[in-house]
């Protein structure tokens, strides 16, 4: 059972068509935006509430709880709407084809947003490396303007908004809400410390909502055809449609739209033309982007995309970046990799994730060689729990999860590697390597 | 206020203070590197991490608002495991070399390894290096000991408003440094020094020189501004190794300025350590018995009015109450304690002190500054005014030269007293802020009255002050900013010459006491000069007889701060050579001149100074007036002279005799003095 | 040197060699049995002083080196080799020491007196 072409939201997600507001408008956006603004402020909330919109950018906090964290009434201070679309997570590029092929949806999407959260600027914060995508955004928001889509009295809806695009400069770290925010405000992208949330202090001390560029752009679409209908696609609590992109070890690595709670093995081979080699050629699949721990063959057989179905098997959906992985990896190699990212893109404020995400890295290359002992590995993932939730943000779990799922399914791989290097260089005593005592 | 429950433990807190603020009141001492009391929570350690009741994380307590019912538990595995995990990753890349650092045996990263660090290391790979970065003369980086807890950088933009400290770079290759190498252009650099919670400041002065637990430690006062800021005097064999700042809320908070913290090397360089009498035309060395026979046989039977005594910047109450009471023994009235030339009226302590109280900058929402840059005067008081304008909305109005920076914005509004006359008469803009201030105050610079027209400069600030509402019984806004630690204790006991009562002529014999800054070339040619102090300079040279004296590290001695305070300070090491105390070298002179001193200890002096001024009976106690007398200090101010003002500070690290015999502070002068631009102040 | 360490020595050991100040140098004919070489010893010329041992053979006698180093190869910048003097009269002094004879500066040398015209 999979999504029908008319239950798309994304119509325009491949570029066959013509981004402009002319035949976005043809393809149905912008279609009755008053109206339902002039359904009121509350009922938008309680629509995206009904529909069960769960974040898409990764930590899949509820949409419509979100907004209503946002103060009912300003205190003087204006309320601001940032949509984070610093889309840099490996194997995630979902955003991107949104920004450059169906730019409207996110930008109507914004102005609902806007009245949901009482805010009359919004910033979209748009990754650095987006050079054309940005350029395709800021000509739609142009002609959005021209068209009295936004700026006063927007779309004749009787609200004010105005749109703003701000580029990155290219840090992962800037995809995380206050760090964004914190980079928006002209300083060094480091995330904040939480409490408080944006939601009461954000973007330049005022109230902030910061939302992923697909969970605003699939906003109109809900409120025009209805929460139901939103709500009827996946199994409860994950509901909706959602944009996979899939990757990898794939005849046909692609993005699609697809229903969630899609099993896994249904997406891979109808979408993505199966797995190269067959399906018994499948080693794992990084089921969330980067920052999600793999799951291994077994558990890819059955398991559904959604947020609670992943959660079970210890990973998460994530961005739903699914990359897949055959037998002719070097899987140890490829984490060892993202520990390299990781390590990258720290930004260096707390302890455990500077200092750690190093060790982690550096580590995992000698893994790589299997230039290690076989009692690094239990050092390997206690240092990774050492940083896991010491941190201010997200990013130092993401950063080991990889490595924590590396050494859950693939432990025996990562022996064998340690045992053929020293059959190799010829087995020397081993030093007896210092653990920790307790 | 909130219920919290630490360990058992059931606390109120007030809302909105963190959970390691509840922790330390339920007597629960959290580890922390990052966090400061007096900078903003930066929450990057991650060192105090607690277990809250239903979190599923450890949290930081530094940063996390208490809630009420909160239960919070400081002890649990869950707790030891994240800080030591913490330890374990500050410790990878921050290299062991305790025995060589500086730090060592008062860092906080040691004390906290005891409690949580694992005895060996399993980290196999290379540790990361940094090359050490030069931020000035007075603080050494050795930037392989940096944690990144960033106090430092929260201290010089928060504090010494001088932001040119940062992190350049992210993750692990994140530096700190002045991002363009150079020197840090504030006056308050060596507070870096301590709240580095490892040794990646330390004092370029103290490097190498001992470890803290071989040091002996006096509380003392600093004396080297008017600020006076509480000081701990660190010696070992007899030699002053380093001065730290003690915490005073009231005063200096914890903070010291550098002149006061570095110039201390000074206190071992052009020493007077012998008496020496003039014979031939030519300063020789004597006795203390040769000295006192040269001062009895030019002064004995002198008449009382031609004999004068002046006290200089940094001389202790008890040394100056024997002078006074030993020239009045000789029938001398002929008394100056404002050697500068600084028309400081001495009739009522309203017109000399920081009536507002330094703690009361914190509550005046108003400020208009005349003559004074506060940042070189007294840049401890300078970081409060700088807390004060970050604190809410504090218009400060600045009369002096242009562009000057005070690290805080402020309004620049005239060089000269030509403002002060528009103020007066109330056509100046700034009038308007000062009239909607509910409780606006005034600092008048020392500087602005060491004029021809000093009297009148400050007649009319007193007005501008009363006509601004800052003189009420509940509120005293007028501030005398005074530029040394001895000045106000003269004014205090009175030093000055009755107003009506001129000398019949120059004075036959002088006694100079510290007054260093006394101009020579003002002292007739055969007037016979006493020089008693503690460093020789222009005036000890002119000197007929120079008396040893000592130092403020050298004596129990009384200071008075420009609020009024009264601080005691405390002998640290004993003097060079056979220098005395001043009350006790008086006290001998005066036997020898046939005025015997009634006073034979220390206690008998501070009875005596008591006796003068009651205000020396409570010390380190300061009460707040208000003004209760509007009537203003004699001068006129319509007798102003349009000059413009000039800052009496030109040289903020060589302002005093200490400091000028310092080659640290030479250091820095050299270092800083052509590199401090003064930039144009946000208008 | 007693006369019952020599014979032992000659017994269980053989000689190595003589150094310029007149040790005489040992090595074990066995092999210690937990450290898997033989022992190595001195007997001094004079009194037991293990300071008199000069480095060149100081490194053999703690098998640092498999032989002596060279006693004849020296550079300019070598000092002689000298025993530690502590507790002798040719012990170091400061100048200033009692023994030496000098006088302390009046100040002590901890400070730097003012004198007029400076």
């Amino acid at each position: 059972m999979a999504l029908s072409d008319k239950d798309r939201i994304f119509t325009n997600l491949y570029g066959l068509h013509d981004w402009r507001l002319e035949a976005a408008r043809r393809r149905g956006h912008w279609d009755q935006t008053a109206e339902l603004i002039g359904k009121g402020r509350d009922w938008i909330i309680n629509e995206v509430k009904e529909s069960g919109l769960r974040g898409r950018g990764g930590a899949g906090f509820p949409t419509g709880m979100k907004w209503s964290f946002m103060p009912k009434k300003s205190d003087g201070r204006p309320h601001y709407l940032v949509v984070n679309a610093d889309e840099s997570e490996p194997g995630t590029c979902k955003d991107r084809d949104i920004l450059r092929h169906d730019p409207h949806t996110l930008v109507e999407g914004c102005l609902f947003a806007a009245v949901a959260m009482g805010a009359h600027a919004g910033y979209i914060y748009v990754r650095g490396e987006y050079y054309n995508e940005h350029l395709v955004l800021q000509a739609a928001i142009d002609e959005a303007y021209a068209a009295g889509l936004l700026g006063p009295n927007a779309c004749g809806s009787g609200w004010d908004f105005d749109l703003y695009v701000h580029r990155g400069a290219g840090a992962y770290i800037c995809g995380e809400e206050t760090a964004l925010i914190e980079s928006l405000e002209g300083k060094k992208g480091m995330p904040r410390l939480k409490p408080p949330f944006p939601a009461a202090v954000g973007l330049y001390g005022a109230p902030t909502t910061v939302n992923n560029v697909e969970t605003i752009a699939v906003v109109p679409t809900i409120l025009r055809r209805g929460a139901a209908w939103f709500a009827g696609f996946g199994r409860p609590k994950n509901s909706g449609t959602k944009i996979f992109c899939i990757q990898g070890h794939v005849e046909k690595p692609c993005n699609v739209e697809e229903e969630m709670s899609i099993p896994l093995r249904e997406l891979i081979e109808r979408h993505a033309g199966g797995v190269r080699g067959g399906w018994d050629n499948l080693l794992c699949v990084i089921p969330g982007g980067s920052s999600t721990p793999l799951i291994p063959k077994e558990a890819c057989d059955t398991v559904l995309m959604d947020f609670d179905a992943l959660r079970e098997h210890k990973t998460g959906l994530g961005t739903a970046g699914v990359i897949v992985m055959d037998k002719s990896t070097d899987l140890i190699k490829a984490i060892a990799r993202l520990s390299q990212f990781y390590k990258h893109e720290s930004c260096g404020q707390c302890t455990p994730c500077r200092e750690g995400m190093g060790w982690v890295k550096r580590v995992m290359d000698r893994m790589v060689d299997g230039r290690a002992e076989v009692t690094e590995i239990d050092v390997l993932e206690q240092v990774t729990r050492q940083i896991e939730g010491h941190t201010i943000c997200a990013l130092a779990d993401g950063g080991v999860w990889p490595v924590q799922g590396l050494i859950r399914h693939f432990r025996p791989m990562m022996e064998e590697r340690i045992a053929a290097y020293k059959a190799r260089k010829g087995a020397g005593p081993a030093p007896a390597l210092p653990l920790a005592a307790e | 206020m909130a219920k919290v429950t630490v360990d058992g433990v059931e606390v109120e807190v007030p809302n909105g203070a963190s959970v390691l603020q509840a922790c330390e009141a339920a007597g629960k001492e959290i580890p922390r590197f990052c966090y400061h009391e007096r900078l903003s929570v930066a929450g990057n350690c991650r060192m105090c991490l607690v277990e809250v009741e239903k979190a599923p994380k450890p949290i930081a307590s530094c940063s996390y608002p208490v809630a009420d019912g909160m239960k919070v538990f400081t002890d649990t595995p869950m707790v030891r495991n994240g800080r030591r995990g913490v330890m374990e990753f500050l410790l990878i890349n921050h290299p062991l070399d305790c025995p060589i650092c500086d730090q060592g045996g008062e860092c906080d990263l040691q004390d906290e390894a005891v409690a949580y660090g694992m005895d060996r290391s399993r980290f196999q790979e290379g540790k990361r290096s940094i090359k050490d970065k030069y931020v000035g003369p007075l603080v050494k980086t050795i930037m392989n000991r940096c944690i990144h807890c960033t106090r430092c950088v929260r201290f010089c933009t928060e504090v010494a408003g001088v932001p040119e400290l940062g992190a350049t770079s992210r993750g692990e290759t994140m530096e700190i440094g002045t991002y363009v190498e150079k020197a840090l252009t504030t006056e308050l650099s060596g507070n870096l020094i301590d709240i580095c919670p490892v040794g990646a400041l330390t004092s370029r002065p103290y490097a190498f020189a001992s470890r803290p637990w071989e040091l002996r430690k006096t509380d003392s006062v600093d004396v080297l501004d008017a600020t006076g800021c509480n000081i701990r005097v660190d010696t070992r064999a007899g030699e002053v190794l380093r001065i730290q700042p003690r915490t005073n809320d009231e005063v200096n908070e914890e903070w010291l300025h550098d002149r006061g913290r570095f110039s201390f090397d000074g206190l071992k360089r052009r020493r007077l350590d012998r008496p020496w009498v003039k014979r031939d035309g030519k300063l020789r060395p004597a006795t203390w018995a040769e000295a006192f026979d040269a001062i009895a046989a030019r002064m004995k039977g002198l008449p009382g009015e031609r004999i004068g005594a002046a006290v200089g910047d940094l001389v202790d109450a008890e040394a100056i109450v024997a002078l006074k009471d030993l020239m009045a023994g000789l029938g001398s009235h002929n008394l100056e304690c404002r050697i500068d030339g600084a028309a400081v009226d001495a009739s009522r302590p309203d017109f000399w002190r920081f009536n507002t109280t330094i703690a009361g900058i914190d509550e005046a929402d108003a400020l208009l500054i005349i003559g004074s840059n506060p940042r070189q005067e007294a840049p401890v008081l300078n970081a409060r005014i700088r807390r004060r304008t970050l604190a809410g909305t504090f218009p400060v109005g600045y009369i002096g030269p242009r562009g000057v920076n005070l690290t805080y914005g402020h309004d620049w509004l005239g060089e000269g007293p030509e403002t002060l006359r528009a103020l007066l008469d109330g056509s100046h803009r700034f009038s308007e802020a000062l009239g909607r201030a509910e409780r606006p105050m005034l600092i008048l610079g020392r500087g602005a009255l060491a004029r021809p027209d000093g009297a009148a400069v400050l007649a009319a600030a007193w007005q501008v002050a009363s006509r601004h509402n800052m003189l009420r019984p509940d509120w005293h806004g007028f501030n005398l900013l005074h530029l040394f630690g001895g000045q106000v204790g003269a004014l205090e006991l009175g030093f000055v010459a009755p107003p009506d009562l001129a000398p019949p002529g120059p004075p036959q014999a002088l006694w100079l006491l510290g007054a260093d800054g006394f101009d020579a070339s003002r002292i007739p040619a055969d007037t016979f000069v006493v020089y008693q102090g503690h460093h020789g300079e222009a005036a000890a040279a002119r000197a007929d007889v120079i008396l040893p004296g000592c130092a403020y590290t050298e004596k129990e001695g009384t200071w008075v701060n420009t609020e009024g305070r009264v601080q005691r300070g405390r002998l640290a090491v004993h003097p060079p050579g056979e220098a005395r105390e001043d009350w006790k070298i008086i006290r001998a002179a005066s036997e020898v001149l046939g005025a015997r001193l009634p006073y034979d200890t220390l206690a008998a002096v501070r009875a005596r100074l008591v006796e003068v001024n009651p205000v020396f009976a409570r010390p380190d106690r300061l009460e707040r007036r208000g003004c209760e007398d509007k009537s203003g200090p004699a001068g006129d101010p319509g007798s102003l002279s349009d000059a413009p003002f000039a800052l009496p500070i030109s040289n903020y690290w060589q302002a005093d005799v200490v400091s000028r015999a310092s080659e640290t502070m030479a250091e820095c002068a050299r270092v800083l003095l052509p590199a401090v631009p003064e930039r144009i102040a946000a208008e | 040197m007693s006369f019952m360490l020599r014979l032992s020595s000659a017994l269980s050991g053989r000689k190595i060699g003589t150094d310029r100040f007149g040790n005489v140098y040992f090595e074990g004919k066995r092999k210690l049995p937990v450290y898997g070489r033989a022992r190595r010893w001195v007997i001094f010329n004079g009194p037991d002083d293990p300071t008199m041992v000069p480095p060149e053979w100081h490194a053999w006698l703690h098998h640092t080196t498999p032989a002596p180093l060279s006693e004849t190869k020296r550079y300019a910048w070598q000092k002689e080799h000298q025993p530690n003097l502590t507790g002798t009269p040719a012990a170091y002094r400061p100048a200033g020491h009692d023994y030496v004879g000098g006088r302390q500066r009046s100040n002590g040398g901890d400070y730097e007196a003012w004198t007029p015209g400076s």
